[in-house]
């Protein structure tokens, strides 16, 4: 077990160290300066005292040396194109709001994804399951934009009734909350069903059966616990998904977030950004799955450790 | 021998067949192959029947409207702006008087030439990694799937903003970023379907033969592993038509006057609270043909389980 976890860790680690890597050389290799614009001439001398504040002046081995030193103390470079303005306060400044959102949505998909997908496994009637079959099919193929942009024609149009710019109040959680879930919820409802299907029809359910174990007890207790590893292995990600930011639905909602800084940061070259963010989730995700994988070989005697 | 054979008639103990009783069984016994019995049982899934017909329909219309249609894509008609649907533009027309039909259908191209390209180029660099990988074994198969492993565990999205970020814009930008982030699922399966079979005793017998590795990959193990490996292409084409419309919605993917249906959703943003019809006709499209293909590869699914 510890060198299954040891192990785990140190390709999580080569994984970062790989990534801020390509990230940098990625950038790196974008033909001219950030600072020479198509549109703007500015004078030598201006563009060379640039350079040497970004320390864009130095052999390219040192950059990426200071660079690599940065990311690992935390410390990313000001922002370019939003002077005086630090990538780490950026940020602090936008993942709030990506962390809430994400976190509302993660919980609710979980908890209607289950409830819903229990309640198809248990539902002897066909009608039933065929309404989730056809409800988890268009929530697996239409776009979270799609349905973000449904909600807010019906409920923001043409009824009024809720908020679709920002995340000021809890009203204005709802609808991105549900244009973020309707995937997830579908997702997690299959497996679910599928999973605690099987589980249903094994030999320990049909003897606790005729022992006189009730039916709650059965489903609460021996089935939703074994059932739940599909569920897990599909939920880490998409929990580090959720609460890195969905960049189109903060960017149709208008929401401050991590997503929209991300995008808003490429569409303004802002280079620096770009390498901060995408280190930055890149960091979140791979340490979420990496907990993922290793909970569940926690919780899963059968997962072999040695692979 | 002639002697032998009326000798045992004479005894009578044995009798010997008519010709035509010999073979009977054998016609009997004849297999069919895993693929016919596949596309049979495919062609009894109505859902993924009713994805082939949708998508062979959508393929014609993106083909033949926008060819044949009295409007281009981009002619402007500024006094028939926002139009509601007519016989002339069975879809209405945008904000600029563009007909949206032919639009969406211009998009079509678009988006299913994403689709169809990636699942194209996953298929030839999946089967040629994940073959050498499975078939060389050893610390070069490590040292292969571990960056597979690498590119896999991070998450997708930030490579092809990245890849966007590097290469500009643009189509082929768009096709670069989402083949180099999509083709390590066909790579995995191929490695494993090659080591699944590597031991098999008709691989053994060709390499006795003295079957190079090519012909070892090509003809006895991707021959012989086509329905994982035509699942997996089949469902990466919704992944990269979904990828692509999502960017493109942002406005950092595909960018005008290039039309896919996720730019097209883009445009119609501004104009969502007075003309809401015109967001939903491109992503009406895009998810019924996203719809298609899932259903499309379910039944592949099932058909080859």
């Amino acid at each position: 077990m510890t060198s299954y976890v040891l192990k785990r860790l140190l390709y999580g680690m080569l994984t970062l160290l790989v990534l801020a890597t390509v990230v940098f050389f990625l950038m790196k290799s974008i033909p001219g300066s950030p600072f020479e614009l198509e549109d703007k001439i500015f004078p030598q001398e201006y563009i060379d005292n640039l350079n040497a504040k970004y320390g864009l002046d130095q052999p390219i081995y040192v950059q990426y040396f200071n660079y690599m030193k940065n990311a690992l103390t935390g410390n990313f470079d000001n922002s370019m194109v939003m002077t005086g303005m630090s990538v780490t306060y950026i940020i602090g400044r936008s993942f709030p709001a990506s962390l809430k959102l994400g976190l509302c949505a993660f919980f609710f998909s979980l908890i209607v994804g289950v409830a819903l997908g229990t309640a198809g496994a248990l539902s002897k009637s066909k009608k039933f399951n065929y309404v989730i079959s056809v409800i988890t099919s268009l929530g697996i193929s239409v776009p979270n934009f799609f349905v973000a942009m449904l909600l807010m024609i019906l409920l923001g149009v043409k009824i009024p009734v809720l908020p679709i710019v920002g995340l000021k109040t809890p009203l204005h959680y709802i609808l991105p909350t549900l244009a973020l879930s309707f995937n997830p919820i579908s997702m997690i409802c299959r497996l679910t069903r599928n999973s605690l299907r099987d589980v249903l029809s094994q030999d320990y359910i049909v003897l606790a059966r005729s022992k006189g174990t009730s039916e709650r007890r059965i489903v609460l207790k021996h089935c939703l616990k074994n059932a739940f590893l599909p569920v897990l292995t599909y939920s880490g990600p998409q929990f580090s998904a959720l609460i890195t930011g969905s960049f189109v639905i903060e960017s149709l909602f208008s929401i401050p977030g991590i997503g929209y800084e991300f995008v808003s940061s490429v569409s303004g070259r802002d280079y620096t950004l770009i390498m901060g963010l995408a280190v930055f989730l890149g960091v979140i995700v791979i340490l979420i799955n990496l907990l993922t994988d290793i909970l569940s070989a926690i919780l899963s005697p059968q997962i072999k450790l040695e692979k | 021998m002639e002697s032998v054979k009326k000798d045992l008639s004479q005894d009578a103990l044995f009798d010997f067949l008519p010709e035509a009783e010999k073979t009977a069984d054998i016609k009997l016994l004849k297999t069919q192959t895993v693929l016919r019995r596949a596309g049979k049982r495919f062609m009894q899934n109505k859902l993924a029947m009713l994805g082939l017909i949708f998508i062979g329909l959508i393929i014609l219309m993106a083909i033949f409207v926008p060819a044949f249609s009295e409007f281009q894509y981009n002619t402007q008609d500024l006094s028939n702006r926002n139009a509601l649907p007519s016989w002339t533009h069975p879809f209405g027309t945008d904000k600029l008087g563009r007909d949206i039909l032919v639009r969406v259908m211009v998009g079509a191209r678009v988006s299913l030439l994403i689709g169809f390209s990636a699942a194209f180029f996953n298929l030839v660099i999946g089967v040629i990694y994940g073959g050498i990988s499975g078939l060389k074994g050893g610390w070069v198969d490590n040292v292969m799937m571990r960056i597979v492993d690498i590119i896999y565990s991070v998450p997708s999205y930030l490579y092809v903003i990245l890849i966007l970020v590097t290469l500009g814009n643009g189509f082929k930008s768009m096709l670069i970023a989402i083949t180099l982030t999509s083709w390590v699922g066909m790579a995995r399966q191929v490695r494993a379907q090659v080591l699944a079979l590597k031991e098999r005793e008709y691989v053994l017998a060709s390499k006795t033969l003295g079957a190079g590795q090519a012909r070892i990959l090509f003809k006895d193990v991707v021959l012989n592993s086509l329905g994982p490996i035509i699942i997996v292409m089949v469902t990466s084409i919704p992944k990269a038509i979904l990828t692509e419309s999502f960017f493109s919605f942002v406005g950092i993917g595909i960018t005008p006057p290039n039309a896919s249906w996720g730019v097209l959703a883009n445009e119609a943003r501004e104009v969502i609270t007075s003309y809401p019809i015109h967001v939903i006709w491109p992503m009406l499209a895009l998810s019924l043909t996203v719809l298609s293909f899932n259903f499309i590869g379910d039944g592949l699914t099932e058909a080859f389980e």
